[in-house]
């Protein structure tokens, strides 16, 4: 069991040559429900190998009732940013492809880096899968494995 | 594998993915690099803002609940790295 995701595309205005003049670029972005004690937030999130957490805006905590005040925290850097702060908490992840679900509880951060979209990283994320990045299909699929939680 | 039973079946937005795919050229300069909502239908952009605050403060001011739209960001060009 599993699920499967489309790359989504992204259009370019030009022909990208790493990839033989395609002319978009192919994403693995996975439609998440991230929920806290009081509220929940859909998004697409960037499934994403190099990330050693999984991460979300900090703005979102709010939404979802979280308080980070006196939250475990740790700093964060990637290519081209400034360190940040990151501050941790749990939720409850979900993603289904309309056909399995698959949710669980996680301990996801929360940064003041102003990021585009949620990053799906091992910590709380893909530590819990077997993540298939399929480049000829253009698809990823995500089967759980024995870490898998649950809830 | 499925989750646990007992839980109430999962409310899934429309096929956002799928507007965004066939969006036109010029729909989509209209959003790009900006942050989204998508209603929950799937069938439109709902709002847009430069940041992600703003884009809250909007859905909040238009009395549309935040958990009840699909976040995305419209990305440019760009490589992602």
């Amino acid at each position: 069991m599993s699920v499967v995701f489309a790359h989504m595309s992204y259009p370019s205005p030009a022909p990208v040559w790493p990839l033989l003049g395609r002319m978009s670029r192919p994403r693995p972005m996975i439609p998440l429900t991230i929920t806290g004690p009081t509220g929940s937030w859909v998004c697409d999130g960037l499934l994403d190998s190099g990330a050693d957490d999984t991460v979300f805006p900090e703005q979102i905590a709010a939404l979802l009732g979280i308080d980070l005040t006196g939250a475990p925290a740790g700093s964060a850097s990637g290519v081209g940013m400034v360190a940040s702060q990151i501050r941790y908490a749990e939720v409850s992840l979900r993603v289904t492809d309309g056909g399995d679900v698959y949710e669980w509880a996680a301990r996801v951060g929360f940064t003041s880096a102003p990021i585009k979209r949620a990053l799906l990283g091992f910590a709380g994320f893909l530590q819990y899968f077997t993540a298939t990045f399929d480049g000829e299909n253009d698809v990823v699929e995500l089967a759980p494995n024995g870490l898998y939680p649950g809830i | 594998m499925s989750t646990a039973t007992n839980k109430p079946p999962v409310s899934m937005p429309g096929d956002y993915r799928k507007t965004r795919r066939e969006m036109s050229e010029d729909e989509y300069q209209k959003w790009v690099y900006k942050h989204i909502a998508w209603a929950w239908d799937g069938t439109h952009i709902v709002a847009g803002a430069e940041n992600l605050g703003d884009l809250i403060e909007e859905l909040r001011r238009r009395g549309i609940d935040t958990s009840k739209v699909v976040f995305d960001y419209m990305d440019g060009p760009e490589t992602y790295l």
